[in-house]
């Protein structure tokens, strides 16, 4: 009976093994970064509306900007410029 | 003797390569394997914590005071957001200098700078303006994106409506520690509970030079303004009131 290894069947599996496990990644991958895509815009437009909120109070009245891009910097802009950093722990 | 080039040590010596090769590989495996695992499973907590406190700016906002108002509606009290304007100057003399070119974009930002810029200024903060409107304050947002050492920042200014009597009856507002503004005299202390707001919490991630990334910011708790205070007193106040 011969004890050598069957160099054959060892590079197949390693073979194997190494694609399944790319293959894991890249679908975990491709998987995650479709959701991020999917839920971007509406992430977007849900910070848009909030720093909107936000702005409208720290502003005290309708401050005219032309665009919702340039409103939308504004309102960031506001909120920066108000913000204070909590205490850390 | 067989020759050390037999296919039949070849394969041998191979077979003995990749099965060390296969080792080296299992081995390097098991050490990212481990190494994962005390870093999503033993130290979680800990490594989550860390990175945090370094890429998440965790911030709140004050909330404007309410108004107080008399029975007929007239606002004898209200409470305005104005902005300041620092800059701090670079410690290098060119540097301050390419950064006033820049600030020259808003003229009334650099009228009070003497040209050229005495040593003693180097770095040191400098304010440039204050007591600006919201729609100024605005302004300057391209300005403080490009200048990292501008610094426009707010407070709260309380004003009061009526004559001497009637504003030391209304009383004063200092600075509360959540940045707001609380009640220390006069109606103003009575009325502090419904008068101020609550502060809005929100989190937000920062790239590597500490900017904030406008897309990962996100509201923790609602921003809520004070009440405002009708009194049942009638007040005749003269022109010139309030928004």
């Amino acid at each position: 009976m011969s004890i050598r290894p069957d160099i054959e069947a060892w590079k197949q599996r390693f073979g194997v093994c190494l694609l399944a496990a790319l293959a894991a990644l890249m679908l975990t991958g491709a998987r995650d970064i479709t959701q991020e895509l999917r839920q971007r815009s509406a992430r977007l437009e849900q910070v848009r509306t909030q720093l909107s909120e936000w702005s409208r109070h720290l502003a005290g009245r309708p401050v005219p900007t032309p665009g919702p891009d340039l409103a939308s910097r504004h309102a960031l802009f506001l909120v920066r410029t108000c913000a204070l950093p909590t205490r850390q722990p | 003797m067989r020759p050390s080039h037999s296919p039949a040590l070849i394969e041998a010596r191979v077979g003995n390569r990749l099965t060390i090769l296969l080792f080296v590989f299992c081995l390097w495996a098991g050490i990212i394997l481990l190494r994962m695992a005390q870093f999503m499973i033993f130290e979680r907590d800990r490594t989550v914590e860390a990175m945090e406190r370094e890429a998440v700016f965790r911030g709140f906002v004050p909330a404007a005071r309410g108004r107080i108002l008399d029975r007929d509606g007239r606002v004898l009290a209200w409470s305005e957001r104005v902005f300041s304007v620092h800059w701090q100057v670079p410690r290098d003399a060119g540097q301050a200098a390419r950064e006033r070119a820049l600030l020259g974009a808003e003229p009334w930002l650099t009228a009070g700078l003497p040209e050229p810029l005495p040593a003693d200024w180097l770095g040191v903060r400098v304010l440039l303006a204050q007591g600006l409107e919201v729609e100024r304050a605005v302004q300057l947002e391209p300005l403080a994106d490009a200048l990292r050492g501008l610094e426009v920042s707010a407070v709260f200014r309380r004003h009061l409506a009526g004559d001497a009597g009637v504003q030391a009856l209304l009383g004063r507002v200092g600075r509360a520690a959540d940045g707001g503004e609380v009640g220390l005299s006069g109606l103003e202390q009575e009325h502090d509970e419904v008068l101020r707001g609550r502060p809005g919490v929100f989190e937000v991630m920062l790239d590597k030079e500490g900017r904030w990334l406008p897309e990962t910011w996100q509201k923790v708790s609602e921003l809520r303004p004070g009440y405002d205070v009708q009194l049942p007193l009638r007040v005749r106040l003269a022109e010139g009131g309030p928004p």
